[in-house]
Order: structure tokens, then sequence, then C-alpha cells
């Protein structure tokens, strides 16, 4: 059977009937969601709780050579145990969500987004000093499908770990929508480095929200890589309870044909003496949208804060866009910030330079984007998960 | 081996250079002089095959072949080299990554087996040791933090490692030291065997000193208008331009 949107809620109940209707729909008029058209969603008819089938070949094939020490996986939202492996220092309970902060600007999609609170898992990483690679694996099958997920990740006090969070959808997912949303708290003195990796069907859309709530003396580092679909935003934002929280973005946007990508960051320093480091760089090809909007926001209490934003976008054709949109909003006097800007075209000098030594332009382009993306991408500390990342950006550069 | 006729070509439509002739045999090396705007480099980019140049009239034969058929990586790959006045930077892309993809591609292009990495390392070691080029600039991207005068010994460096049958030096000498000038002259003169060929572009009779000569050539306003032996770069260094320009 398939719903509507609002018929969906109307059954999930009145108490979440009566919030979605209290928020207004994304639309061109809200600030955060202005570049691109979200009415179909509420008019589309979805499949909601169809069940398909998935194969543990698919599933490990999706991976493609990316080892880990624990693997969960989701399909459709749904948690499954018998494909998943949990190693002895994660403990995973199906506790209900509960957003670690409320967002100022909520949509409608967000009521949509969490009205099925059993979708998604609360994960315990504890203190080891054993390698600790988690691998989050989320598949969206079927047609219209429209699935939701959200999942906790406590890192307790003075635990480093590696999380990588892997959403693919199958190619029969066609004109599906993923809504999920992954929030991470890290105790005091943890080290957590989170990397987001949304790699979708052409027609496939998806909206990842990215939550993070950072302890005292803590370093978060999130690599935010929405490679490939239709509209593939993520939303990710740090919250910093505790002084000498640090925190990394890094990320690449690549809109090619048809594809409206989308990363909002929103970094909060409500406390003194932590650090940002922000690096978003971004390539547009053919008819891609792209979209970085990042928010630095430093409360008046939040001293010696020390915050750098920097984004960088080549843009390969003339229909390409790339909006960027950096923010700096500081209330604090004594800090240093900064941030940067430039889009441009591909260095026509360099590819004459490399042609002239015997390199053809086609081999020439695809060094000059290695290279320019190469310092934002070598920051992840996970070989393997950088050459999966890597190998799905050379197949869009090949195409150029 | 290289047959310049009656080359004309133009930039935006404003013709740069104004009919060219110039014959080069294997072994002999090629002075070209001339006053700045005078064309020099604009005839160099043009062998190379830089696309923004138009040929409007002329040919250009290199080894039997039509070289303005072929596209600049072709004519790289056929044994062509311009040492560039200015060399680019490359941001992100680091020497080894841009030697071995410009030694991967002569490779392919020919038909041979490239060499082993370890093949590879060793001839960057041994050419980067005879043209002075420091072991720490390798690891960097090309040209990026390299001074001018390291930028000049690059352009060498890669010379060096691309063994090329016509090299073209645009004003390689400007901006190296007296000592970097000698290395990099015993450099190109240890490149030199009978089956090659150079073209050397320069201000000064200085490096002319170290890399003699069979030919000098004055180049202005497009067109070449005296060509002599190694004497005429000496002449020209006592009497500046006007003692041809006018007469
Ligand atoms: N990309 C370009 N666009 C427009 N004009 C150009 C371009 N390149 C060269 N020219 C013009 O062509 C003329 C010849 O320039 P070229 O660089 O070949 O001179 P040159 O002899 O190498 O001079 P120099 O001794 O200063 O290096 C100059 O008038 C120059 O302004
Ligand atoms: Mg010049």
């Amino acid at each position: 059977m398939t719903h509507t949107i609002e018929q969906y809620i109307a059954e999930c109940g009145d108490h979440v009937l009566h919030a979605f209707s209290a928020l207004p729909r994304p639309s061109k008029k809200l600030e955060d969601w202005k570049f691109f058209t979200h009415t179909e969603w509420f008019e589309s008819k979805w499949n909601i709780s169809t069940v398909y089938e998935v194969t543990p070949d698919f599933i490990h094939s999706q991976l493609q050579g990316i080892d880990y020490d624990s693997l969960v996986v989701f399909h459709n939202g749904e948690f499954l145990m018998q494909y998943s492996k949990i190693s002895d220092f994660l403990k995973i309970s199906n506790q209900e969500y509960k957003p670690i902060f409320e967002s100022k600007s909520l949509t409608q999609l967000d009521i949509v987004h969490t009205a099925n609170a059993k979708h998604g898992v609360n994960i315990r990483i504890a203190n080891t000093e054993q390698s600790n690679h988690i691998v989050l694996l989320s598949v969206v099958s079927g047609s219209h499908t429209l699935c939701t997920a959200s999942h906790t990740i406590h890192v307790e006090a003075d635990t480093q770990c590696t999380i990588t969070e892997i959403i693919v959808s199958e190619a029969n997912a066609t004109e599906s929508l993923m809504l999920s949303g992954t929030q991470l708290i890290c105790n005091a003195g943890s080290v957590c480095e989170y990397t987001s990796i949304q790699k979708l069907h052409k027609t496939s859309s998806i909206v990842q929200n990215i939550a993070v709530m950072q302890l005292q003396e803590t370093t978060a580092t999130v690599h935010a890589y929405p490679l490939s679909g239709a509209y593939n935003r993520t939303n990710m934002s740090a919250y910093k309870q505790g002084t000498q929280a640090h925190t990394n973005v890094y990320g690449i946007l690549f809109p090619c044909t048809d594809e409206h990508i989308e990363l909002y960051t929103n970094i909060y320093h409500n406390v003194p003496e932590c650090e940002t480091n922000e690096q978003i760089k971004g390539l547009g090809k053919d008819n891609g949208q792209g979209v970085f909007s990042g928010l630095i926001y430093v409360a008046k209490d939040a001293q010696k804060t020390r915050a750098a934003q920097s984004n960088k976008n080549i843009l390969l054709s003339p229909t390409a866009k790339i909006h960027s949109k950096p923010q700096l909003e500081i209330y604090a006097d004594d800090v240093s910030c900064n941030h940067g800007s430039t889009t441009g075209q591909i260095n026509r000098e360099a590819l004459w330079y490399m042609q002239a030594r015997g390199i053809d332009l086609h081999k020439a382009t695809e060094l000059l984007l290695e290279g320019f993306i190469n310092d934002v991408l070598e920051t992840m500390s996970n070989e393997q998960v950088q050459a999966y990342i890597l190998s799905h950006i050379d197949t869009k550069i090949a195409e150029i | 081996m290289l047959h310049i006729q009656n080359l004309h070509a133009a930039i935006d439509g404003k013709e740069i250079l104004k009919g060219i002739n110039l014959h080069v045999k294997p072994g002999e090396i090629h002075a070209i002089m001339g006053p700045n705007g005078s064309g020099k480099s604009t005839l160099s980019s043009v062998l190379a095959g830089r696309e923004i140049f138009e040929v409007t009239q002329g040919e250009i034969s290199f080894m039997g072949k039509n070289l303005l058929d072929l596209a600049p990586e072709e004519r790289a790959c056929e044994g062509i080299f311009m040492a560039f006045q200015y060399p680019v930077e490359i941001p992100g892309v680091s020497m080894t990554n841009f030697m071995k993809a410009a030694i991967e591609a002569k490779h392919k292009y020919q038909g041979t087996e490239p060499p082993s990495p370890t093949e590879f390392l060793k001839k960057m070691k041994e050419k980067r040791a005879m043209v002075g080029l420091p072991d720490k600039l390798t690891g960097r991207s090309v040209n990026e933090g390299f001074s001018g005068g390291e930028k000049k010994k690059n352009e060498i460096f890669q010379m060096a490692m691309l063994e090329p049958t016509l090299a073209i030096l645009d004003e390689t000498d400007s901006g190296l030291d007296i000592d970097a000038l000698r290395i990099v002259a015993d450099g190109v003169n240890q490149l030199k065997t009978p089956n090659n060929a150079y073209i050397v572009i320069t201000h000064y009779q200085r490096l002319l000193d170290y890399i003699v000569p069979d030919v000098v050539h004055i180049l202005f306003d497009g067109k070449i208008i005296k060509t002599g032996d190694k004497s005429l770069a000496l002449e020209l260094e006592e009497k500046g331009y006007d003692w041809i320009t006018k007469s």
C-alpha cells in the first residue's frame, strides 16, 4: 500500500500529526531549503512498509574491501542483526531516539524522519586498546521507497574510535527517499573520526542529519561525502559542551548530471577554548548543482575560540553551479576566526603544462582534480575508506 | 629534423609570427636572440602545440611528420620538449606523480614497456643529482613553492627524464645564479648527442659560453632578420639590437 507523507503521518498518531502541522514544509521560502524544490516529495505516493529481500552477498559487495571490527547493517532503515557483526566493545540497544539538541529550524521533514522511532539503534562504544573501526551500512531497496533511520552513538570517555557510515541504494530503488540521522555523543577525552558516505542511484534522494555533541577535551572529525543521488543533502551540526572540544569538518561535493548535492554545516561554540577547522571542496559538472552553507557561531562566552573555514570550488562546465555561503556569527571578542571561499575554473595553464610533457588532456584533468581534492581526502586516517571514496570520485572524473 | 617554412601565427587575430623559416639538423644547437616581445616564446609555444595560437600560414615538419597535425601531448611523445620561460605551478600534483604520468604517456605512445617503480625512482634520483635539484622538491607539488631558479632547474630535470629529440629552452638561463647556470649548462651538454638538437632562447651571451651554438638567429617583430655563427651573439652583446634593426 502506498501513502502520501501526510497519510503516513496521520497513521503515526495525533501527537505526531500535531507536531507535523505546526512546522513549515521545506520550500524556497526557507533560507536553508531555498536551492531545491521539495514539493514533489509531499505529493508523491510512497512505499513505506513493503518488505524487500537483501542478500548477504549484496551487502558485502557494498563494502568494497573496507575492513571493520564491527559491522551494523540496516535495510530500509531496519536493523539486520543476522548480517551484522558486533564486537565485544560495542553495546547495541533499541532505546528510543531523542534528539540531543533541538534545532531552531525544524521542518516537517524532521517529523517524518523521527516518526518511526523503531528504526535505528543506540550504540555505545567502550574504551578499548584494540583497533576500533565500526561500519554502519544502510541499504535502500525498492521503487518509491520512503525509509527512515535514526541512530545515537555514545563514545565513552577517553575512547578512540573510527566510525564509517555508508548509505547505498540498490539499482531498484528508483525515486526513493531516505531520511537518516546519526547523532554522536563524544564523552570527555574521546577522539572520534566519523565518515558519512551516501552513494545513491541517480533518481534516489537522501537527507542525512549528523549531530555531534562534544564534551571537554574531545576531538571529533567529521568527513562528509554525499557522493551521488538526485538530491543528496547532509546537515551537520556540532555543539561544544566542554572546553578544548575540537571539531574538524572535511567534505567534498561533486554534483554531476542532474544531481543536486548540498552540505549544510552549523558549528556552535558555546564554551571557551574550542577549535574548529573546516575545509570543503566542490567540483561541479554538466548541470550539477551544489550548495555549501557553513555557519560557525561563537557565543559571547566562547572566548579564545579558534575557527577556520575554507571552501574552494571548481566548475567544469558553464552550466554547473555551486552556491557557497560561509557565515561567521561571532559575539565574543577574544577569538581568532577566518573564512574564505573561492570558485573558479580548471587551471588551463596547468593543463597546458602537462600536455606539453606528453600527458593527454584526460589524464591531465584527472591529475589536476585529484590534486585539488587530495588535501581534504588525505585527512582521513582510514586508507581503505579513502580509496572507496576516491574510486567513486574518479569514476565521475573519468566521465568528463 | 625540424623544418619551419614561412610560419605565420596569430593570437586573437593579432599576428605575432610573420613568416619564420628555420631548419635544424640532428646534433645542432641553435640560439635565438631578440628583443622583448619579438615572438621568441610564441615560436616555442607554437612548436609545442599551444592551441591558443592560430597558425595562419606555413608548415612545420619534424622527423618527417607534419607537426601541425599533432596534439601537444603527441608532439611531446614524438620527442619535442619545451622548457617553459615561466614554469607553471600545479598545486596538489606531486613531482613524482607528474613525472610518472609523463614517462608512462611516452611509453604508451611508443608502445614500449614503462620502467618499473624502482627503475623510475632510480632515474629520478640520478637526473636530480645531474641538474642539482634539491631532494626535498620532488616530494612537493609541481613547481609549488620552488624558487625562480629551482623552477628553471626543474625544467632541465624534466628534460633529462624525458630525453627529447628536440629541446627548446626558453630563457632557461634567466633567474639562475652563476653556479646554477654552469650546472644546467653541463647537464645540457651531457645530454647532447649527435641525434638530438637544441633551440636555445636567451638574452645573454653568457649562456652561449657554456652551451656553444652552431647557429645564432635574431628574431625581430615575428621574423628572423639575421642568422650567423656564435660571433653574432658577441656582436649583439656589444652593439645592442639597433645596428641590425635600423639598418
Ligand atoms: N597569450 C597572449 N595573448 C596576447 N598576446 C600575446 C600572448 N602571448 C604573447 N603575446 C604577444 O605576442 C608578442 C610576442 O610575445 P612573446 O612572448 O613571444 O615575446 P618574447 O620574444 O618571448 O619576449 P621576451 O623576451 O620578453 O620573453 C608580444 O607582443 C606579446 O604581447
Ligand atoms: Mg619569451
